[in-house]
This record gives structure tokens, sequence and C-alpha cells, in this order.
């Protein structure tokens, strides 16, 4: 995708595209997230109830602190949009609560030149933070971007978050573009680093072999378990490496292929980073030729969209 | 008094021997006018302890708007993250090393301008030409006093400075080669170094044009001129004059005078060589900043297009021929592949102009000034009935082959609602394109943009034809450097904070919303009794505005450099006489050297002068120098939200940073504050701008009465705009006296809630700590 300003191409590292369902995925999956308002922001009320209801502390740009009192949304912090950036920069900075850094930044209504010189900071010197805009128009420094929407598709969008958030469960998927995927096992290399043992193994044609991410009541290897270690975990299925005892039931049920007993004698399957402190999954971030992609839909359907 | 080596020339009369300069006894009483410090003609390691204490102080913060470095054959090379090109350089020593290159050229810019003007008047008056600054400047050249160490007395001594700064860019330029630095702090400290010589060249630039050109020698009561497109005369001839280099329409109207012809043509000017115009002659137009060059070219008023150098469009030979007037080219700055017709007689070369050839270049002005006044006079009744500018029914008819698609509004580099003017326009509804006059800058982005070639810029000029024609106003003419009379007034309640601060407009007017924003800002601190200096195309700028009562800023406000004054400087080149007011506010009020003295100077700006210098609209690699430059003089500055896009900001962090000075009259290092609290400052919206202008002009030198002046006015704001007050509030109260009376009760509570406990003031606030041994770290 083109960037909203379509000169506005950083470099060979761009960010996703992201649907309604990622972005609510992400929302809820950070353990410390900030909102940060700008000036053109034109969604008042939506972002104030996004903080409300998801309980994230918020930072108002520029001078959108007035405007924003007027609506009766207190922000917790007024700070210029280089000084935010430069505290989520920093390692040391405890966060706005003071509970600890940010993991998430949600971007919305910072005038789009100076979001993107703001998230091109996030990107090439946070590593340890994700960044969201919800500001409609393609951002390619953000993690994760809204596309190129006019005025009444982000509206529904907006809409669709709202809904997405609310629900308990994901219909979650994963994908491998065999095109883009060179090969280079990039994607191992980082599921290992994040889980110990790697999760994802690669075939004999040298191709990721991912997990289907089956409906868990419908799931091959979570009905062959015998002890009931692989739990439903709000859509995605989790290997409790406590009870597993390495039977390989499982294995041998999975019609992908996929979950194996590793060398520990457990059990290992993708959970999309679920279980760790990632908001995007590690193989995804890993995959420099952009092939790996996940899904979250908010409904339970039979194909899930891509990310 | 002779000095060694001077001897061995007697007894030698009749053999001419070339060693440089011989002495004379001027320049050894000169020499003996105050003893030489530690620093004159610094190369760049002669300051780098002060970059980097600077540096400590403020560090880089860097946002890359490319995460690639494309300079050399090795690349392009992918630095994103922690990944090195193939040189080994990192991300942050690229983005350090892109600054260093816009601030080469920034400053080569100036003394490109510099060496160019320096060098006419040479040829023009001879290098004894004497500098005089009129009877009420004794400290005439303060930047070239502390930086080379000398006192120019004559033209030539400036050529002299030149040698030293030409000398220095080579240096800067060649350590951002592929393989030379590689530490980000380094680059900086070079682009610092670099941007204070670009400082130096603009001072060398506008002594030179004030003594050879006979500019006002700092005058508060400069003329009131004519100001906007309705000022224009459209009955005469009209020669626009566009960037800036003053030697062409300075002989340009020379040549008018002698030939009497003054009154039947009119001069004008868009950016500094419109200024400069001004400064010549009240009566040349100033037709307005840069945002306005491409509006103006487009609407044909112009009889003859004269083009010099620096900020100036670079497809005006397209631009020009659409409307059928000729362009003369005057420096080898811009030569757009015309003929270089300076040594042809001038009546042939008005011939082919009027035969339909597009354009030339002539280098001499003064051969210039003769063919740009014939070919106006010529020309002016041909294109008398040329139509430029589309109809309003043309304009409809153009808005209905608008498909939508809303790339226009995708390529305006601020978002401007194009698309929207569009639809709007195709029901006969001009008024949203006649919107867009004030916040365009007229860049012509939307127009490359559309497939199909619809004239925006044209349109919007012709729907807003009532304000662009309509509205004239007036400017100060550049008065030229502050009276050390003056600085003698306003010194003590500077540096004691009692007028809570000097605000400087300086740089382009481009963003975010156009001139108004600019204007709006110099009201805003002039009522409040700041002192408000503007230069270039902010000074045009806030001219483009009307006060409640109908006056503009220059007829409202004294432009005297004192509390409540709206002042313009001049143009770009004569920003330096806002450093040099700060330069003399320490030499003059406080009696500090300043004889190779930087360090010393700068200190005791950064500590003590309330400055806080505005870049609003910064575009160019001039505003980069100028603003690095002013950065290393102790200055803060404040960019608008596009300064984004020059990759780095210099900045503080009181949440993280501890907060330490050094007292000189204590001989230790004590807890200080966060005063300024950035040096190079992006902010989003003229709304923060504003506060944070107030913010930025506190200083640990403030008495109790100074700090709650300043702090009246930065709460008083902070809560007009944000609606509280402003949560760091305690870190600037250093006892209960620093608190405004009339908002104790509140600020007290505050207080508590902070769990805020007094501190010392600083007795003689300083950011050099000397070494071990006594000399200054």
């Amino acid at each position: 995708m083109r960037a909203y300003q379509s000169a506005n191409v950083p470099g060979p590292h761009v960010g996703k595209v992201a649907s309604s369902g990622i972005i609510a995925n992400a929302i809820k999956k950070a353990m410390r997230p900030v909102l940060i308002i700008g000036s053109d922001i034109k969604h008042l009320d939506w972002m104030r109830s996004l903080a409300e209801e998801m309980d994230i502390p918020t930072v108002a740009t520029a001078h959108i602190a007035g405007a924003m009192r007027e609506n009766g949304f207190n922000p917790d912090r007024v700070l210029g949009a280089i000084e935010i950036t430069n505290l989520l920069e920093s390692p040391k900075w405890t966060g706005i609560r003071g509970e600890g850094q940010h993991d998430l930044a949600i971007f919305a209504g910072v005038k789009y030149y100076l979001e993107a010189q703001m998230l091109s900071a996030l990107k090439n010197f946070a590593p340890h933070i994700t960044t969201i805009t919800l500001s409609p128009g393609y951002q390619p420094n953000a993690d994760l971007s809204i596309p190129n929407l006019n005025e009444g598709e982000f509206d529904e969008l907006l809409a669709k978050v709202t809904d997405a958030l609310s629900i308990e469960s994901f219909r979650y998927s994963q994908t491998v573009n065999l095109i883009k995927c060179t090969e280079c096992g990039d994607c191992v290399l980082a599921c290992e680093k994040e889980h110990g043992i790697a999760r994802i193994r690669l075939s004999e044609k040298q191709v990721p072999v991912l997990c289907l991410h089956c409906l868990p009541d419908k799931a091959k290897c979570a009905a062959a378990c015998e002890v009931d270690a692989i739990r439903d975990e709000s859509g995605i299925l989790v290997v409790d490496s406590e009870l597993c005892t390495g039977c390989g039931a499982c294995e041998e049920a999975c019609p992908a292929g996929h979950i194996y007993v590793g060398s520990d004698g457990v059990a290992h399957k993708c959970t999309l980073c679920v279980d760790s402190e990632r908001i995007i999954p590690a193989c995804v971030t890993a995959c420099r030729d952009g092939a790996m992609m996940y899904g979250v839909t908010e409904k339970r359907k039979k194909t899930a969209k891509k990310g | 008094m002779i000095k060694d080596g001077r001897f061995i020339l007697d007894g030698m009369e009749n053999v001419v021997i070339n060693i440089g300069k011989v002495t004379t006894e001027e320049e050894l009483a000169e020499q003996e006018w105050e003893p030489m410090g530690p620093t004159p003609k610094p190369g760049i390691l002669s300051l780098r302890n002060w970059d980097h204490r600077l540096l400590k102080d403020f560090p880089p913060s860097y946002a890359p708007i490319c995460d690639m470095c494309c300079l050399c054959t090795y690349g392009k090379c992918d630095l994103t993250g922690d990944r090195k090109g193939a040189c080994g350089i990192d991300i942050k020593a690229q983005q350090a090393r892109i600054v260093l290159i816009a601030c080469c050229i920034g400053t080569a810019a100036h003394a490109g301008h510099a060496n160019h003007v320096l060098h006419e008047l040479i040829r023009w008056h001879g290098r004894n030409h004497p500098i005089d600054m009129g009877p009420y400047i004794d400290v005439e050249a303060p930047i070239i006093r502390t930086v080379v160490g000398t006192i120019p007395k004559t033209l030539g001594d400036l050529e002299d400075v030149l040698g030293y700064v030409n000398q220095q860019l080579v240096h800067a330029v060649s350590s951002a080669h592929t393989g030379q630095e590689g530490s980000y702090i380094d680059f900086e400290s070079k682009a610092l170094h670099i941007s204070m010589i670009d400082n130096l060249a603009k001072e060398v630039a506008d002594i030179a044009q004030i003594a050879g050109f006979d500019f006002p020698k700092g005058d508060p009561d400069a003329a009131l001129v004519e100001f906007g497109f309705g000022a224009v005369d459209r009955t005469k001839p009209i020669i626009v004059f566009i960037g800036h280099y003053p030697a062409v329409s300075v002989a340009t109207i020379d040549y008018m005078e002698e030939h009497g012809l003054s009154d039947k043509m009119e001069v004008c000017g868009i950016c500094c060589t419109a200024i400069e115009t001004s400064r010549y002659r009240a009566s040349a137009k100033v037709i307005g900043p840069l945002s306005m060059q491409h509006f103006f070219v487009r609407s044909g008023i112009a009889d003859v297009l004269v083009l010099d150098e620096q900020c100036v469009r670079t497809d005006l030979l397209e631009q020009a021929q659409k409307t059928g007037a000729p362009l003369i080219l005057t420096t080898d700055k811009i030569c757009y592949n015309l003929p270089d017709v300076t040594n042809r007689n001038p009546d042939d070369v008005v011939s082919d102009l009027l035969n339909g050839a597009p354009g030339v270049l002539i280098s001499d002005p003064l051969k210039a000034a003769e063919v740009i006044t014939k070919i106006a006079l010529e020309i002016k009744p041909k294109r008398d009935n040329l139509k430029h500018l589309p109809t309003e029914e043309e304009v409809v008819e153009y808005a209905q082959t608008c498909t939508e698609c809303g790339w226009c509004d995708r390529a305006c580099p601020h978002s401007l609602p194009v698309r929207e003017a569009m639809v709007a326009a195709k029901k006969g509804d001009l008024n949203k394109l006649s919107d867009l006059f004030s916040p365009c800058m007229s860049c012509g982005r939307c127009e490359s943009e559309c497939e199909r070639d619809i004239p925006v810029i044209s349109m919007i000029v012709k729907a807003a034809q009532d304000i662009a024609f309509g509205e004239t106003y007036t400017m100060r003419a550049g008065r030229g450097p502050v009276l050390d009379t003056e600085i003698r007034k306003v010194g003590a309640p500077l540096v004691l904070g009692e007028i809570p601060g000097i605000v400087a407009l300086v740089g382009c007017s481009n963003f975010p919303n156009g001139e108004v924003e600019v204007a709006k800002i110099a009201e805003e601190f002039a009522k409040r009794n700041y002192i408000v200096v503007a230069t270039g195309c902010s000074a045009m700028a806030m001219a483009m505005y009307r006060c409640e009562d109908g006056q503009t800023l220059y007829e409202k406000y004294s432009g005297a450099f004192d509390a409540g004054g709206v002042v313009n400087i001049g143009s770009c080149v004569a920003n330096a006489h806002i450093i040099g007011a700060a330069i003399k506010v320490a030499a003059i009020f406080a009696r500090i050297p300043l004889r190779g003295n930087f360090e010393e100077i700068a200190d005791y700006i950064l500590n003590k002068v309330g400055a806080c210098g505005v870049a609003w609209g910064a575009m160019s690699q001039k505003a980069a120098s100028i603003g690095t430059g002013t950065n290393r003089w102790g200055v803060p500055v404040i960019v608008g939200p596009h300064g984004s896009k020059y990759r780095r900001a210099l900045l503080s962090n009181k949440e993280l940073s501890e907060w330490e000075l050094y007292d000189k009259k204590a001989k230790e290092v004590v807890p200080g504050e966060p005063a300024p609290e950035h040096l190079m400052y992006p902010a989003e919206t003229m709304e923060e701008a504003i506060v944070a202008i107030a913010k930025f002009c506190i200083r640990p030198s403030d008495n109790a009465k100074g700090r709650q002046i300043k702090l009246f006015n930065y709460v008083d704001l902070y809560k007009k705009y944000m609606g509280t007050l402003p949560p760091d509030l305690h870190h600037f109260i250093r006892k209960e006296a620093d608190i405004p009376i009339t908002m104790k009760s509140e600020i007290m509570e505050h207080l508590k809630e902070a769990g805020w406990a007094p501190r010392k003031a600083i007795g003689d606030p300083s950011r050099i700590e000397p070494a071990e041994g006594g000399a200054s770290a």
C-alpha cells in the first residue's frame, strides 16, 4: 500500500495494514498501552470510550487538552508530541502511571507528517514498543496502521474495533505467502528466541509448517489429548507443559503436521505468542520479506481475514 | 610598536613583496582594544567542549525521515534500527550527518551571498570603503568580534573574515564524506560549529550591505513600506525581483533614478530581496514572503521577472513563459540553461527578449539594470491584453473535470482540503478555493500530482482575487542592528527577567497555516511586553495581518528594541543582528570581553538572556543553519511541526535528567532548573508554540520580580490554551517570592500536591565548570 502522503517512504521496513480484529487484539493484549491524542483529532468521543473501557492512560499533545476537557475527557498527561516520543524511547521511563515503560503506543489525530516522524523515531529507537495508528491514512512507520480510508470507511472501522474489543474470543489464522517466502528460517529462529524451543519447524521443502488454528472445539490435537493439556485461551489453543505427558497423540492427530513433541519431552505448538508479552507474533515481526501473516477476526467465520 | 618580521621590509621600498598583509597603524591600535580571548578564529575542535556540554544537557532526539543512506555507491544502505551501512555508519550518525550537510548548505547559501555582495560592493566602492554604523553603534560587529577577534573597519576587512568562513566550510563539508566522522555527537558538534559560521557570514553580508548600499543603521523609525499584491500600481511597467541578493535591484533603482524613470515604473520584490530593496528605497513595494511566490507569478502581473539567488522556485522559467514575462537571471546560482549575455550589447538583448527569447543570464548587476529597465518599458504595452488567470466560469469548468480521486489532498505537504474545494467549485461555489489562499504556500504539488492537469494554483488565486488584490498592508523597512543605546536600556531588565524575553521570529513562514500564525504569535508577545523581533519571510508574514483595531502590527507597535516593540531587523542575513543583540547584552550590560571569547559569551546568553527563536514555517537548509547556529550561542529555537522533518530535536528531559549548573559565585555545582527546557523543539500547533515560547524565556538568572513576570505569562497562556495550571510549574519556582501575586493561592495548592520545597536561587549560573588547574572545561 502507498503511504497516505505517498512520498512518505521510509525504507525497506514498513509496517502492516491492520484489520479491526488485529487492532482490537493488540490493544487487548497490551499490558501497559498508552493513547496519544493529537491536535487533528476528530473522534474524541470514540477515543474517550476506548480510554475508559480499556483503562488506557492518555497523553494530549499540542493544545488539544483544552478541547478534550471541554468534552469531559481528562487526559492523564499533557506533553508535546516530540516529548512523549522521547520519553517512550527511554527504557528508563516508567510510563504515565509509573508502572513501567509502555509496551503499546496508540496514536490518533497527530498531524500526519509529524506522526510519521514520531513513529519513525519509535520504529528505529524503541524496539520495546509496538505502535498503532488510529488516524485515517496509512503510516508505513507504524507497526500496525489503518489503510487509506475516507471518512465514512474510517467511522465503520472504528465501530468494528469497538465490537472486536468487547468480544471474549477471537478467531485466529496464520498463513505464509510461499511466493514471498525465501526459506530463510528467520521465523523459526525468532520463535526459538521467544519460547526457548521453536514451535514452528521447516518442512522438507524449507517452508514453515504453521498451525491451522482450528476452532478449539474442533481441533484434532485437543481432542486427542488424554490429559486435557491443550487448552482454549480466548480462541487459541495453548499447551500446558505441566500437564503434557509427551505421549505424541496430538502429533499423530494434527492434519497439518504442526504440533510436535520436542526434545524436552513435551508438545509444542504455535500460540501466535498470546502466552508471551509480545503484541505482534515474533515470527511475523522477524519475517523481513513480509511473507508471514496472521489474522484475527471478531466473528467465527470459516475463512479469516488476512492481517 | 613594530611587529617582528616588518623589519625585513625596511630599505626595500622599491621591491613589491607580498607576504600577507602589512599591518597598519590603525590595525595595531585595534589590536589593543581588548586582550585576545582563548578562541579567536575557532576551528572545529576549539569549541567542541562547549558543544558536548550543550549536547549533554540537550541530547539529540532523532526521527529519521528516511531509514536509508543513498549518498555513495556502496548503497543504498538500509540503516533501520541497529543496522549499519557498508561504511559502518549507524542510523543516528547518519541523521546527524544529514543535519550537518543541511547546515553546511544553509551556511554556504549565506556565505555565498556574503561573498557575492561583498565582492560586488568592493568593485563599486573599493576595499577601503569604510564601515560606518552611525553614531549609536560602537559595538558594530559583535559576532565578528567574538568569533574572529577583529573589528572590521572597511569592506576589505570583511573579506578577511570571509576567508575564515570559507575555510571552515571546507572542513565541515569534508567530514560528511563517506567514511569520516562516525559519532552522532561529533556530527552535531560540527553542525553547531558550521552554523555559528553561518551566523558570522550573515553578519558580514549585512554589514557590507549597510555600508555599501547605505541601508538604515539601526533606525527604530524606519519607513513603513507598502505591502501586498494590491500595493502594486498595475498601470506602470512592473519589475519583480525574487530571491535574496540586492545588488541587482539596487542597481536597477539607481539606473531608473539616473534616467528619471522612478515615477514611471514599479519596483517590487518577493522574499528577502523585497526586504533588502525596501531598505534601499522605501518606495519599493513588497509583495510578500516565499509562500506568495508561485501565486504572484501565476497572476501574470509582473512584466519582467528578475531572479537572483537563494529561496527561488526552480521552475520559474516555465512559469514566466506561461505569462509572457521575460526572465532575467543575475547570478551564477541560478542559470536554467539560459544564455549568458553579460558581454552583449544591452539593446540587442532587449531586442531578443522582445522577439520571444524566454530569458537571459546577465551576471553584472550594472548591465542587468539597464536591460531590466528597458525591457520592462518596452514589453509593458505588449502584455496589457494578455489574460493570465482563468475566468470564474473557467474555474468552474476546470473543477468539473475533477474526478475527486483525492490525490491532491495526499500530495499536499500540509494535507489541505483541496478535493473538498474542487467539489464545491463544481457547483459554482468558489469560497472553499478562496479559503485555501491563506494556508496554502503555493508549492503546486497538487497540480503536479493531478492526472487531469487541473491548474489548482491559478484557480485559488482567481477565487481569492478580492483578498489577494484587494488588501494592502504595511511593513516597517528592515532597520538593521540594535543600537547600543537600546541595549543599555533593556540589558538589566532582560537579564533580571523584568522584560520577560526576546521573541525572535525568523525564517520561512510556510507552515502550518501560512502567515497568520506568525503574526498572531508576534501579537501575543508584543501585547505582553516581550521584545518581538523578526527577519526574513517571518517579518513579511507579520505584515499580512490586521489587529482587531484594523492596524497592522508595524503600525500598532513601536519599531524600537524595547518591551512591547515589533521590530523588523531586516532580511534573513540581518538576523545575525538578533544574536548580535544578545551578545551586546553580555558586552555592554555585563562588560564581558568579546574578543575571541565565544564560550563565555554563549554561556552568558544561555543562562541569562531570556531569548527564544521561532522558525515557525522553517523549510530550507538555511533555516537549519540559522536555528542550529542560534542554539550554539545559547538561544533555544522552536520550529513548526514540519520542523520535525529536519530529523532531530535537542531535548532535555525533566523527568529523567539531573539538572545541574555551576554557581560561579559560590564556586560549586548546584541543582539547576529546566530553563531553558529544550534547545531545538518542534511544536505541533501555534497554541503549543506560544505556551512553549513563554516557558523557554525563563532563565536561572531571573530575579524574583522577573521570574514572577515570566511565570505570570507562562501560567496565563497555559491556562488560556490548556485550561489548567501547567503541571511542570513547580520546576520553575525557587522560592515563594517567585510566585505571581495574583495567582498565589492556586499555585501554592499545586506546589503542595507536587511536593515542592524551596531551593536557593543560583548566584551566578553557568554551564562551564572550571577544570582542575583553573582552565575552563
